[in-house]
């Protein structure tokens, strides 16, 4: 039962953007600043990733990187979000333009 | 308007009652404005709670429309309805009506702001959801004019099918239609519950939504208040300045609580003296006279001088939260408290600590995780306040040499420097203890919205002080004085029998506070005390500088001299057994060391069962912080007078 179970635990739960295999990819903290990208993979605790969901940040999402000096502050349908470097390494993204 | 409300009988005008309130529940996103829309909607009628059994605190205010008392509860700022913390399950509850002890609302209105409609619209829409009477407040419409944007509000109300007000809650423009729209929504039949929102797909699929409504209804300007917030944020984010910056404005607010809040504060003393000299020419000497001037009057007065503390402290909190500089200081600072199972936000109350762990504590409001909350209020205490600097002041005067150390720092400031030191390592470590303990959750990442910068209003600000400063007063002021009022009658009963004139000294030993305090001498004995530490040490309970003063009154010591009379009494006392000095140089350091981590205050007790959600739980919150704070007070005393002991460090004196 235990091999079974930790199988399942592996299959993804919804269709997410496969992050590894976009060649674009990039972590989030590689981004510089006044850079928009597109959020291909948020990989934090569950709990976590609904509170970044309510305030507009999931896969698919645009945002706009403002400051990364201290975390990392982005521009999300028009307003500041902070987000400590924990939450920022597990968001994987694709720059958007150049 | 719908078929659901064709259905119902509802669109003939319900009759209500004009004794019963039409209840109105405020909801929004945080940094919509709310607060500042609900006093626009209220005025000064309003008073905070807390919900009952939890710590989430609710404001509620009335007004009148037309002869209908309108009564509306301010709830805590949600992002979803899909709780994430207390706060938001609070929210839901009373929206959904679920909510013990609140009655459900007849009329929802959602506070939006307009300035920001790409994220708030969700909330709306959720809020429309639940298929209640709603009314959307379209806020700070005059932010979107000034930055040239246009919102079709009529294609906004045909979009989202609900009734929209554009408001300005700090203009109060459109305030008398948003009462009229109010009182009008709970006649019309609800929207339709559709339920196309739930879950996490029901976001996503609620933002796509909203991109195609905001594409249809606002027409963007060019001058966005964007780019100046940006760029000051250029400067206050800073890894180096940031932080800097933070501690420079925390100095320059307790300078203020230091030195504006003491005039006020000797002005409350002198004002309490001259009561005491008009009460003491008044009444002939007697029990009553006692009574009123060194009971009620002491008691209510060592309630009040805190006022002025806290008010300014409130006022200062409340600059930075509605300036929208909080969110940045606390995300500066969050690094380096989060080590402790702190964050950004536990550091302002910390700091308050300082000056009082009265308002520190009230300050842990803005901390909306409850453990992180509750720890922080467990270890705000230990932050050496201004009550223990006489204490800390008598004590150093007494036994430590005015010396200098390697010719510059002198040994009395270096000795006050470590007992500050060691009360705030004891609340980092204690808190870092709590969170791995007994108040462990899941460590929640730092992910906060960072709301524009605006200049605060001056009525919200004025509301909110008043709120903390009546709350204090009303809940700390009784029970204060009824320990007061106890621990005056402990220390002047059962009166002294054998000498007929007898000495304060003989009085006080005579009494009940006198005899616990002899009962007790075999427990502080081991830390080198003699029994007239011990009553001190209990009489200080009201709080900490009574210590100083009942020395005083065992003593018959005048401490109005900077305590110098006192300090030499002290040098002096000798064990009437052994001839041994009671008060050596390590006796005094053990004492201060009790006295950084006891927390010897009632204030300090009576507003932690209050924050910590009131009733039993709250007593329990307050008994398990005294209770830890005198373990750890006299486990340290008792390390340094055996350590002191065993170096040889004893008979100094």
């Amino acid at each position: 039962m235990r091999p079974l179970r930790a199988l399942l635990q592996l299959l993804p739960r919804r269709a997410r953007p496969a992050c590894a295999s976009a060649c674009e990819a990039c972590p989030l903290g590689a981004c510089a600043p006044g850079s928009r990208a597109t959020i291909l993979c948020i990989a934090c605790p569950a709990h976590d990733a609904q509170r970044l969901r309510t305030l507009g940040l999931f896969e698919g999402a645009r945002v706009g990187v403002v400051d990364t000096r201290s975390g990392i502050v982005l521009d999300v349908r028009g307003s500041r979000v902070a987000l400590g470097d924990s939450v920022v390494a597990s968001i994987t993204v694709r720059p958007v333009g150049a | 308007m719908t078929a659901a409300g064709a259905a119902t009988p509802s669109l003939v005008e319900r009759p209500r009652a004009a004794s019963s309130a039409l209840r109105v529940a405020l909801v929004g996103n945080p940094n919509t404005g709310k607060s500042t829309l609900f006093n626009a909607l209220t005025g000064l009628r309003q008073r905070v709670a807390n919900f009952p059994g939890v710590t989430v605190e609710h404001a509620e205010g009335t007004y009148f429309h037309g002869a209908t008392p309108v009564s509306v509860l301010d709830l805590p700022g949600t992002y979803a309805l899909s709780p994430q913390s207390p706060d938001e399950a609070i929210a839901l509850d009373v929206l959904r009506g679920d909510a013990a002890g609140i009655p459900t609302a007849d009329v929802i209105v959602v506070v939006v702001d307009a300035a920001n409609l790409e994220r708030n619209l969700l909330f709306a829409a959720q809020v429309l959801e639940l298929g209640r009477p709603t009314v959307i407040a379209l806020n700070r419409m005059d932010r979107v004019a000034s930055e040239g944007t246009r919102i079709d509000v009529p294609e906004l109300i045909h979009e989202l099918g609900a009734v929209i007000v554009p408001v300005s809650a700090t203009r109060r423009e459109g305030i008398d239609r948003l009462r009229h729209a109010i009182s009008r929504a709970s006649t019309l039949p609800a929207p339709p519950a559709r339920g196309w929102l739930r879950g996490e797909v029901g976001v996503e699929r609620g933002y796509a939504w909203i991109d195609g409504v905001v594409e249809r209804c606002v027409a963007r300007g060019a001058g966005s208040r964007r780019t100046t917030s940006d760029r000051v944020d250029a400067v206050l984010l800073h890894r180096v300045w940031g932080p800097l910056v933070f501690i420079g404005i925390l100095l320059a607010a307790f300078q203020a609580m230091f030195t504006a809040a003491r005039p006020i504060a000797d002005g409350i003393d002198s004002l309490v003296a001259l009561g005491g000299a008009t009460l003491l020419r008044a009444l002939p000497a007697g029990d009553l006279r006692s009574l009123l001037v060194d009971g009620v009057l002491a008691g209510v007065g060592s309630v009040l001088v805190f006022l002025p503390q806290i008010a300014i402290l409130f006022l200062f909190i409340g600059l930075l939260e509605d300036s929208g500089y909080m969110a940045r200081a606390a995300f500066a600072v969050d690094r380096y408290v989060r080590p402790f199972g702190l964050q950004g936000r536990s550091f302002i109350p910390l700091v308050s600590g300082y000056a009082c762990a009265v308002p520190g504590i009230m300050a842990t409001r803005t901390i909306q995780q409850r453990e992180e909350r509750l720890a922080t209020i467990m270890v705000v205490p230990l932050m050496s306040c201004s009550a223990r600097l006489p204490v800390y002041a008598l004590l150093i005067a007494a036994f430590v040499p005015a010396v200098r150390v390697g010719g510059i720092v002198g040994l009395q400031s270096v000795t006050l420097l470590a007992m500050y030191l060691l009360g705030t390592v004891a609340a980092l470590g204690m808190a870092a203890i709590f969170r791995r303990t007994l108040l462990r959750s899941d460590t929640r990442a730092l992910i906060m919205e960072l709301p524009p910068y605006s200049v605060p209003s001056a009525r919200v600000l004025l509301a909110s002080v008043w709120q903390r400063v009546r709350i204090f007063l009303r809940r700390a002021g009784t029970v204060i004085l009824a320990i007061s009022v106890l621990l005056w009658a402990l220390a002047h009963y059962p009166r002294a029998e054998s000498p007929a004139t007898p000495t304060a000294e003989q009085r006080l030993a005579a009494s009940a506070l006198g005899r616990v305090g002899q009962a007790i001498e075999p427990a502080v004995r081991p830390l080198g005390y003699d029994w007239k530490i011990g009553v001190s040490m209990i009489a200080s309970f009201a709080a900490r500088e009574v210590f100083v003063s009942t020395m005083g009154t065992i003593y018959s010591a005048s401490t109005d001299d900077g305590s110098r009379a006192l300090a030499r009494r002290l040098r002096g006392e000798r064990d009437p057994r052994s001839g041994h000095a009671v008060y050596t140089p390590l006796v005094a350091v053990g004492l201060m060391v009790f006295y950084v981590f006891a927390l010897m205050c009632t204030s300090t007790v009576a507003i932690t069962v209050r924050e910590t959600g009131g009733g039993w739980r709250g007593v329990g919150w307050a008994a398990l912080q005294f209770g830890y704070m005198l373990a750890l007070a006299y486990g340290a005393a008792l390390l340094v007078y055996r350590a002191g002991l065993a170096l040889g460090l004893g008979g100094a004196g």
